[in-house]
């Protein structure tokens, strides 16, 4: 079972799309797979018109959680409509403040990926789910603040992970809103291949709006522009992705 | 032959050189039984001895290290190994060498080999794993087995000889005496033939000689010598002396006839026997002619003995050979019926020796019904009961080493130390009895405030009472820790050790806890004896015995151990005293079979409380001892006094001001020193206030004056007021409390009747059975309990009624609670309604339903209401989706289970949608196509 969060440090950088365009591809190509919401923001939850559905954050406080089968071979954990600020009051008095949420999660069988979506801040649950996930998937902006970001990013997991003991590979980075026209675009994504090397995924999605109309309409780029830019990006990205797990 | 196991012998020696002296004489002792000359026992030792210096300098000689040398000791052979783990002998190069070079060269050493080759008879060298092996085998000569001849041949050789004695005297005898009846019959038919014929011829001879024809007297004689074999000369003789014939010498006659020497003329009739050297030996006879009556002369007749002793010597032989015949035989049969009757006596013989041996299990043929068999039988029967003695002897001391065991175990087990904790001064004595591992006792830290001391007293003995103690000391020092209820943790020792205890098995314990910060102790007692507390003030001694049962009983189902143990609390004053003891004291007896008993247990308490705890443990003990003099301890004797040091509210007192002190003068902050002292903040405003208006005194708590939290009565108190009883049993609380108060004991009625309680006589019909188990009571008493019991049963079956009427009524009232509720569950069925699937709730509800009684039927009706409804929803729910197609009805939640930890099977809990028709329900046509576009 491979658990993947999708994070980063900075906002903005398509950590929510990426997430479940990523969990919706892999689910096409036949791994069941489990989309979890961790941000108390609740964008995917939004994505996929979740209301008022039991998640996560439920099932760390009163051990209820709702498990939505969206897609085939798709499913969704929301984050939950317990107030997200009790549950990091919660974490943060159990005398190990790191493992409720890996034990809460590590009740799901049955799943061959867990995809986590996370928020772009550090705090306990973030820490909670540094010391569940094997893996971290990167996406990084095509903008200043958001290659530091990264530096910044990795700096920290590594600090954190060291700490708990626990051993995080770093699955990619994914150049995200890639603008073909500007020359930014393309000089920071040399810089991220200079400095990242082989980690960075081939794949840069490009700038695309479809992608944005999509997640207003309560779909996936898949299903609501396929021969786009963006459903090729991702498409081909979680290829590359695949692959990389799969080996 | 039985196979008998090789004796083994290990031994193991630092690789040294120094050791050889040691490994010579080890190895010496472990082979002093086997049957070796001292020749080969010295040669033995002195192979041994090369081969060990061989590897020590050989093997370790780099570096020490242990050599192991192991003697198997077979019957016939013994086998030395001498194992080391160092440097490898290459076995095979040292071969034997060349004496001769030895000598020339003188060299010494590497003998060894050699040497060990000529003693032993067989050597070989091993290495494997890391490890050799040296091994030598010397054979041996087994031991002659003990011939178990028996004895019995000497027996019989001593049977046999004199049997052959007395055969042979029998058969002397015998022979003698027939010999000589022979000899006679032989020697009485010789003579009388003889004298017949001396006679016949004696009187044909006087015939003659009258006529005095000496002629014709010449010619008869001659014929006689002729006609008679035995005779050798006949001579005839006149009157005168004159020979008138003689048949030997014819010529002689008329000269006068000179008788053979010794003979006496004068003797006629009779034989006289004389040895002459003419004619041998011969038996003479004179007889006289007489014609007339007138003597004519005398004739001599002279007999020849030969032929008389041939016929004696033969006859004799005759008898002489059947003499021998029968010697034979006899001897024959002495030696035949020596075996047979001696051959039982050698089985005997045989059988007893193998016994003798230390073979029990023989027994001794039984055939026959002689004495033999008698011996047999009795020896078998010794032999048993030998058997069964060894038995029981080994069986003593497996006994006794077990009680061994226990008691170490025991003594293990028992605090060595007594702890210090504030406030309260501490000593125990703990004496065991003989063979006896039962009582003990223990220290456990509660928290750092509060000490938890247990007494127990476990009813079996030996090694299962040792082992019950082990698991309840581990038991209360689990459960104790941060536990403040003594009940409590009684409780959970007991559901600790209650499976393990056997049968038949029970343990009692008084556990108390004393808490250092409160000066507060709480108690709890598992049927354990009473606790005694002596009050300096009153001067007066009394039992605590709080409820409870024993640990480790099989309770009946509606009895538990929990539910019938309390708590009692008490608070001490200065100088006050408790006794925890075992009835080890309370029981140990005299001489005179006298106990120790209570009464004298208070008296002393009351006599000697002024005594620091461990004087008083110790005069406590003495006493003791005194009392029961040489008598037998039968029983442990624990005891564990406690007594308060100091005044509580000095202490309190203290507390306070150096809270104060910390706060005003230190400078600490409020919060701080509250923490350290343990009183919360809001106390400290007030004790700061309380001590501005009045000072130190004002720190004082009125309250905190040790509570008489001893309802309990005296211990003579009580002693009173069973007497009260016995005399009145009619008497209530009441009137018992109005006797007492006229005999100077002053109690409340409450404290009374409390007190009756505890002693099971607080009714009236409970107080005249007691008195009737007593044996007091008067005829008009009786009456009244007879009324009472009748009172009594008549209450029970109202009671028993009542519960009826009321049973009748529950269930009424059930039924009403079932409608209740199935109404409130409709009421939310209509609420929930629309986000539903009506089955899951269905089952949800029919679940409780079947729970509560009489909800099947109500369930039922639930479904078909249900059903119903669904319908109802189902209706609704199409309109909506037609609504709007999208995604909403594709999402349809999955419950998850609510309770921790159990595993959530995503894929079984998901309920599959219906997914939209799109281009993506292809996937790979997708793909293609994508791809296709986008590689242009």
């Amino acid at each position: 079972m491979h658990k993947i969060a999708v994070t980063a440090f900075k906002g903005g950088t398509g950590k929510t799309t990426t997430a479940i365009n990523f969990a919706h591809a892999l689910a096409m190509m036949g791994r069941k797979t489990l989309l979890i919401d961790c941000d108390a923001q609740g964008s995917t939850s939004l994505a996929f018109d979740l209301n008022g559905a039991q998640g996560l954050s439920d099932l760390l406080l009163c051990d209820k959680v709702d498990i939505y089968n969206i897609r085939p071979d798709l499913y969704l954990v929301g984050s939950g409509k317990s107030d997200i600020y009790m549950v990091e009051r919660y974490l943060a008095q159990q005398p190990e403040s790191e493992y409720p949420l890996a034990m809460a999660l590590n009740r799901f069988t049955g799943i061959e990926i867990i995809i986590l979506d996370c928020s772009p801040s550090i705090n306990v649950i973030n820490s909670n789910i540094l010391y569940y996930i094997d893996k971290v998937l990167l996406p990084v902006s095509m903008d200043y603040f958001a290659l530091e970001g990264a530096a910044l990013t990795l700096k920290i997991i590594d600090e954190v992970t060291s700490e708990m003991g626990r051993d995080i590979k770093l699955l990619g980075i994914l150049p995200t809103f890639f603008d073909v026209r500007t020359r930014i675009s393309k000089k920071i994504l040399s810089n991220l291949k200079e400095r990242y090397d082989e980690k960075v995924f081939t794949t840069a999605i490009r700038v695309n709006t479809q992608i944005k109309e999509s997640q207003m309409n309560n779909k996936t780029i898949f299903e609501y522009a396929p021969y786009s830019n963006g459903a090729y990006d991702y498409y081909h990205f979680s290829k590359e992705a695949l692959e990389r797990l799969d080996r | 032959m039985a196979f008998r196991k090789p004796i083994e012998i290990f031994m193991s020696f630092v690789a040294d050189e120094n050791m050889l002296e040691d490994i010579r004489r080890s190895v010496k002792d472990a082979i002093v039984d086997v049957n070796v000359s001292n020749k080969e026992r010295n040669g033995i030792l002195l192979a041994v001895e090369e081969a060990c210096t061989n590897v020590i300098r050989h093997a370790y000689l780099y570096g020490p290290g242990t050599i192991r040398i192991k003697l198997k000791i077979f019957p016939d052979k013994i086998v030395f190994s001498i194992y080391d783990k160092g440097r490898r002998f290459d076995f095979n190069r040292a071969d034997s060498p060349n004496l001769d070079r030895y000598i020339k060269t003188g060299r010494k050493g590497g003998l060894g080999l050699y040497l060990i080759r000529k003693i032993m008879d067989s050597v070989d060298y091993f290495s494997r794993d890391g490890e050799n092996e040296l091994r030598m085998v010397k054979k041996v000569p087994p031991k002659k087995p003990i011939i178990l001849k028996p004895r019995g041949t000497s027996i019989r050789l001593k049977f046999a000889m004199w049997a052959s004695l007395v055969v042979f005297v029998i058969v002397g005898v015998i022979f003698f005496y027939y010999n000589g009846r022979n000899a006679d019959s032989i020697k009485e038919r010789f003579f009388s033939e003889a004298r017949n014929f001396a006679n016949t011829t004696t009187l044909n001879s006087a015939d003659k000689m009258v006529v005095g024809n000496e002629l014709e007297l010449s010619a008869l004689v001659s014929l006689a010598l002729q006609g008679n074999p035995n005779l050798k000369y006949i001579t005839v003789v006149d009157r005168n002396g004159l020979i008138w014939a003689d048949a030997l010498r014819p010529q002689s006659i008329l000269s006068p006839y000179s008788y053979p020497p010794t003979i006496d003329s004068a003797i006629t009739d009779t034989f006289q026997y004389y040895e002459s050297e003419e004619y041998g030996n011969i038996y003479h006879l004179i007889t006289d002619m007489v014609q007339n009556n007138k003597k004519l002369g005398k004739i001599n007749f002279g007999f020849s003995q030969a032929v008389l002793s041939n016929q004696l010597i033969k006859a004799r032989n005759v008898l002489l050979v059947i003499a021998f015949l029968g010697l034979i035989v006899g001897l024959g049969a002495v030696y035949l019926l020596s075996y047979y009757f001696v051959k039982p006596i050698q089985k005997l013989t045989e059988g007893v020796l193998k016994i003798g041996q230390g073979n029990l299990e023989e027994t001794l043929p039984v055939d026959g019904s002689d004495e033999f068999s008698e011996i047999a039988r009795a020896f078998n029967e010794i032999t048993l009961k030998f058997k069964s003695a060894q038995a029981n002897i080994v069986e003593q001391e497996r006994l006794q080493k077990e009680m061994q065991v226990a008691q170490d175990i025991q003594h293990a087990l028992l605090p060595s130390r007594f702890p210090e904790i504030e406030g309260y001064e501490l000593a125990a004595i703990y004496r065991a009895a003989k063979d006896v591992g039962g009582d003990y006792f223990d220290f456990v830290w509660i928290d750092e405030h509060s000490l938890g001391i247990a007494v127990a007293d476990v009813s079996g003995k030996g090694v299962p009472g040792s082992l019950v103690m082990t698991m309840i000391r581990t038991a209360l020092r689990l459960e104790a820790r941060d536990n403040h209820s003594p009940n409590d943790i009684l409780a959970k020792v007991n559901d600790f050790v209650a499976e393990d205890v056997k049968k038949g098995m029970f343990i009692t314990i008084f556990f108390m806890i004393l808490d250092s910060k409160n000066r507060q102790i709480s108690f709890a007692s598992a049927g354990h004896n009473p606790m005694i507390l002596y009050r300096k003030d009153t001067a007066k001694c009394y039992f605590l015995n709080p409820k409870g049962m024993p640990l480790g009983l099989t309770l009946p189902d509606d009895v538990s151990f929990g539910g019938s143990i309390q708590t009692d609390k008490l608070k001490l004053k200065k100088d006050d005293m408790l006794v925890v003891y075992t009835d080890g004291i309370t029981e140990a007896m005299n001489n005179r079979s006298e106990q120790y008993g209570n009464d004298r247990l208070i008296n002393f308490i009351k006599e000697n409380a002024h005594l620091s705890p461990e004087e008083f443990a110790t005069a406590l003990d003495k006493d003791i001892v005194q009392f029961t003099g040489n008598a037998p301890q039968n029983d442990d004797i624990t005891l564990v006094v406690i007594k308060e040091k100091i005044m509580v509210d000095e202490l309190i007192l203290e507390k306070r001001k150096r809270l104060l002190k910390m706060v005003e003068d230190e400078g600490m902050s409020a919060e701080e020193a509250c923490k350290k002292v343990g009183v919360s903040l809001a106390s400290f405003y007030k004790y700061r206030k309380r001590w501005k208006e009045h000072g130190d005194s004002g720190l004082l708590n009125k309250r905190l004056r040790a509570e008489a939290s001893i309802k309990i009565l005296p211990y003579n108190t009580r002693k009173m007021i069973l007497e009260i009883i016995r005399q009145n049993p009619e008497f209530g609380a009441t009137r018992i409390q109005k006797t007492l108060a006229k005999r100077g004991e002053n109690y409340s009625v409450g404290n009374i009747y409390d007190e009756l309680v505890n002693m099971r006589l607080n009714t009236r019909r409970r107080r005249l059975a007691y008195v009737e188990r007593v044996g007091k009571l008067k005829p008009e008493q009786k009456e009244i309990l007879e009324k009472e019991m009748l009172r009594e049963e008549r209450k029970r079956l109202d009671r028993m009624q009542y519960t009826e009427d009321l049973k009748k009524n529950i269930e009424s009232r059930e039924v009403k609670r079932i409608t209740r509720e199935t109404g409130r569950i409709i009421s939310q069925l209509k609420q929930i309604g629309p986000a539903v699937s009506g089955n899951d709730i269905y089952n949800e509800i029919a679940k409780e339903l079947e729970e509560l009684e009489g909800g099947k039927e109500i369930a039922c009706m639930l479904q078909s209401v249900v059903s119903k409804m669904n319908e109802g929803l189902t209706s609704k729910k199409d309109e909506t989706s037609k609504q709007e197609p999208g995604y909403k009805q594709i999402i349809k939640p999955i419950k998850a289970d609510g309770i921790s930890g159990k595993k959530i099977d995503i894929r079984e809990k998901a309920i599959k949608g219906n997914s939209p028709k799109n281009v993506l329900s292809d996937f790979k046509e997708y793909e293609k196509r994508l791809t296709e576009k986008f590689n242009k």
